[in-house]
């Protein structure tokens, strides 16, 4: 789908998809969960790009031992942490780390995972068996100790636990993609390009992947809030955004140290993370409600 | 012997000192993670002649007693640090030494005073009851205790001290305390209850250093099973162990000292600090080392609560690691500019909460071996600058890695506000936290780093610590400092007549690396125990090198 956007938009979205974003649309907007979701997500993209303009990284890094574990106060909303430092600036300037964690993470997952699982699903036979057997491989491991022993070898950076989680995602959107794909080779219009003598690499990605990507963005909203768990739970072990970078659960593992004393440290980029996590899982899962097979007809997409 | 010890005014020092901070204690030696004190120790020569000078400070009288002694009951200690290899003579880290202080004897009685010293009722008892220097320090005679008892049932003899001393020299040991006996030619067994140690050249430091805990007795012939069970001659017997979460220790009956008093000791591994805080509150430990740094206020200072404390200073120094072998560091100016940009006070109250003060040498702040001369640098901003500009680097033309371990979290917060230190000063500085066993692989043993911070304990003597810390080939120069001046300055020392002309050696030595900067000198760090109120004996629990734990004279009042 990525790579369909950007060569052909005025064909991807014909007359007849468009018609089908705005009925996908249309149900968002009765869909409670959906909605609720999506403002949420909206409100924090908004934070993630405001707040770096109002707030330095330099300024949620200044210390002031003098001042620590402050209570929240109006000049400190939400107080201060062990340093003295800002807990208000840092929790905003978190929600831009969180948000770029789960998104990239997820886009690697979904770069590598969606193609595979294309292929398999559309290609079928020992393609199929090679890739999703592999798959099934690499989803026998707790994702979060995989990505932990990736961290722990390449080195524990925030970006290296981006990648490490997006390499731990990948069968996930495989498997999903590769489903759905095999339901969409077998509708006419598939036929109808093959027919046609369209090359395969042509059939898959601009009728086959286009047209199984609703159950994909479930997965990928879904996805990104385990994203952004787990990497919060790889920076509290310490393998993932290290100090002094305003990472949410970076933040939660120095507050453990000083729970009783300054539990502020912990309540605010715990909720960060909480917000965050229920707005994609509620997005996801409104989408997915949205898509049900009792109440959906073609492509998933409600019409009633 | 005759005891015929010298007034000495640091030693008065320092007993006042230990007395002041509120514990003394017993005690062997240990190294790495944390190691060694300072050295100060006193090892006049007249202590190499002399045995049991009877210094009664090793038994320091508790007040808080009530009455009789009680016998029983198991000791539930929320221990720090994962303890590592278990054979006492390769064993490196600090966590090891101080589980396994309470099984093992080392030869050479240490006294809370750092005396050495014969008598069996001392805070770190020898096993030795007599020992004759030659005048030329050559030849070494040990006379051996009767009726010391292993714990697996054997006795001790002759053999037993040859056997361990061997083995600790044979290279293919690895033993951490090799070098003491650098210069020993042969162990001789003279007959069941004497040793003969001849030197091939003389080393001043030799005596003393057979009271480090990593030269303790273990018995002939248990090399290959003595990394998994631990067999030695302390008041306890090690039951078992599950590394990283629990261990056992036993009450062994035939302990040829005072004690024990309790049937049991049960280590439990719990590193983070307010876990064991918590629990020690909630009654699942008897006894916890490390109060947290930001608790340790409210809990020492609070006599209503159910627990009572000990602290004293210092328990381990910690410095900045720099890479020596590489740029930047591997320039002079440009390591004292780093020095230059760090506020230590500012890191003592940020990240020890203010327990804990600046140093510039490693040795104890009593130590007669202490260069006193030296002071911590202030920051300096402008001083850093120009030292930057002189150096053959641009300020600006690296981005460093500063590997700090999680093991000691407030390192990662010092390491946190050095890095604005550095910023401050243009220098571009990254932290990277590690798990303890990756920063030891990667930092002491394979020297994969940039910048680090770790800190020592148990450096209680001189030779050992600016050995093993700076010179060239010393075992814990994992920053590739070399100096010839430094070298030749701590060989003089170590080939010194006796104690008197070896002290201005070391304190030349500390001059030479304060000047060279080959590691920031950062702080000394308050050591603290808590223990249960009916929990007794919590004077007597500290070894001599202010580190390692010695549960012999613990008692419990379980009634």
């Amino acid at each position: 789908m990525a790579a369909e956007t950007e060569t052909g938009s005025a064909r991807v979205l014909d007359r007849y998809q468009r018609e089908r974003l705005v009925k996908l649309a249309r149900s968002i907007r009765r869909n409670t969960k959906a909605l609720v979701g999506l403002a949420l997500i909206l409100g924090l993209v908004v934070l993630a790009i405001v707040s770096p303009m109002l707030i330095s990284e330099q300024a949620a890094n200044q210390m002031n031992v003098q001042d620590r574990f402050a209570a929240p106060s109006l000049e400190h909303p939400f107080g201060t942490d062990n340093f003295g430092r800002d807990m208000f600036s840092r929790t905003l300037l978190g929600v831009r780390i969180s948000l770029y964690v789960g998104i990239t993470s997820v886009a690697i997952a979904s770069s590598v995972g969606v193609p595979l699982g294309g292929l398999a699903g559309y290609a079928g036979g020992a393609v199929d068996d090679l890739i999703m057997r592999t798959m099934d491989i690499l989803m026998s491991f707790p994702p979060i100790l995989v990505a932990m022993t990736i961290t722990a070898v390449i080195g524990p950076t925030l970006n290296n636990a981006i990648l490490a989680l997006g390499l731990v995602y990948i069968p996930y959107f495989a498997r999903v993609t590769r489903s759905e794909a095999i339901s969409v080779s077998q509708e006419e219009f598939v036929e109808a390009a093959q027919a046609l003598g369209e090359r395969d690499s042509y059939v898959l990605f601009r009728e086959v992947l286009p047209n199984a990507a609703a159950p994909i963005i479930v997965q990928a909203s879904i996805s990104i809030s385990f994203a952004i768990l787990a990497a919060a739970g790889l920076s509290f072990l310490g393998l993932g955004a290290q100090p002094p970078t305003p990472s949410w659960g970076l933040m939660l593992q120095q507050a453990k140290q000083y729970l009783t004393q300054a539990p502020w440290m912990a309540i605010f980029p715990g909720l960060g993370i909480a917000t965050t996590v229920l707005g994609f899982n509620l997005f996801g899962d409104g989408i997915r409600d949205i898509l049900d097979p009792d109440a959906n007809t073609e492509f998933g997409v409600t019409d009633e | 012997m005759t005891d015929d010890n010298h007034f000495d005014p640091t030693d008065v020092d320092r007993r006042r000192f230990l007395k002041a901070t509120g514990l003394a204690g017993a005690g062997g030696m240990t190294a790495m993670a944390g190691c060694a004190g300072g050295g100060d120790d006193t090892e006049e020569p007249t202590d190499t002649t002399g045995g049991g000078d009877g210094n009664g400070d090793a038994t320091p009288a508790e007040t808080e007693e009530p009455g009789e002694i009680q016998e029983g009951g198991t000791l539930i200690w929320g221990h720090s640090e994962v303890t590592q290899n278990l054979d006492i003579h390769q064993t490196a880290t600090a966590s090891t030494g101080r589980f396994l202080n309470s099984v093992y004897d080392a030869l050479v009685g240490l006294t809370s005073d750092l005396e050495l010293s014969t008598d069996p009722d001392i805070a770190s008892p020898g096993l030795a009851t007599d020992w004759e220097v030659s005048d030329d320090l050559m030849t070494y005679t040990f006379s051996l205790r009767e009726g010391v008892t292993f714990h697996d049932g054997t006795e001790l003899t002759a053999e037993d001290v040859k056997y361990s001393y061997d083995r600790i020299a044979n290279p293919d040991t690895g033993a951490i305390m090799q070098f003491v006996f650098g210069s020993t030619e042969s162990v001789e067994v003279e007959d069941d209850y004497t040793v003969v140690v001849n030197q091939s050249e003389r080393y001043q430091p030799f005596l003393r250093q057979l009271a480090f805990s990593g030269t303790s007795i273990v018995p002939a012939d248990s090399g290959d099973t003595i990394g998994d069970e631990p067999i030695g001659t302390g008041p306890f017997e090690f039951v078992m162990r599950q590394q990283g979460n629990r261990a056992e220790l036993e009450a062994f009956d035939d302990y040829w000292g005072e004690g024990p008093y309790l049937d049991a000791v049960e280590e439990r591994t719990v590193t983070d600090p307010d876990s064991r805080l918590t629990g020690i509150e909630e009654g699942d430990f008897d006894l916890i080392n490390d109060i947290p740094l930001d608790d340790i206020n409210d809990v020492v200072g609070n006599e209503d609560d159910d627990l009572k404390t000990r602290t004293w200073s210092p328990l381990s120094w910690a410095f900045l690691n720099m890479n020596n072998t590489e740029p930047p560091f591997d320039d002079p100016d440009f390591r004292k500019a780093v020095d230059f940009c760090i506020d230590k006070q500012a890191l003592v109250e940020g990240a020890l909460f203010g327990n804990g003060e600046p140093t510039a040498s490693p040795s104890f702040p009593n130590s007669a071996f202490r260069n006193s001369d030296i002071s911590p640098r202030q920051q300096d901003f402008d001083r850093a600058a120009e030292l930057f500009e002189q150096s053959e680097y641009d300020v600006d033309e690296f981005d460093l890695t500063f590997k700090v371990t999680t093991n000691y979290p407030w390192h990662v917060d010092a390491a946190t506000i050095m890095q604005q230190f550095f910023q401050q000063a243009g220098l571009n500085v990254e932290i990277q936290q590690l798990q303890w066993s990756d920063w030891l692989s990667q930092v002491f043993a394979n020297q994969d780093f940039t910048l680090s911070m770790v800190n020592f304990f148990t450096f209680w003597e001189p030779a050992y610590l600016y050995t093993s810390l700076w010179t060239s080939d010393g075992s814990f120069n994992f920053r590739g400092y070399a100096s010839d001046e430094y070298d030749q300055a701590v060989a003089d020392a170590a080939a010194a007549d006796g104690r008197e002309e070896a002290i201005p050696l070391y304190q030349e030595a500390q001059s030479i690396i304060h000047e060279d900067v080959p590691d920031v000198m950062l702080w000394f760090r308050d050591g603290t125990v808590a223990a249960k109120n009916n929990v007794y004996g919590l004077d007597t629990v500290l070894s001599p090198n202010n580190s390692e734990l010695n549960f012999g004279r613990m008692w419990m009042d379980q009634s």
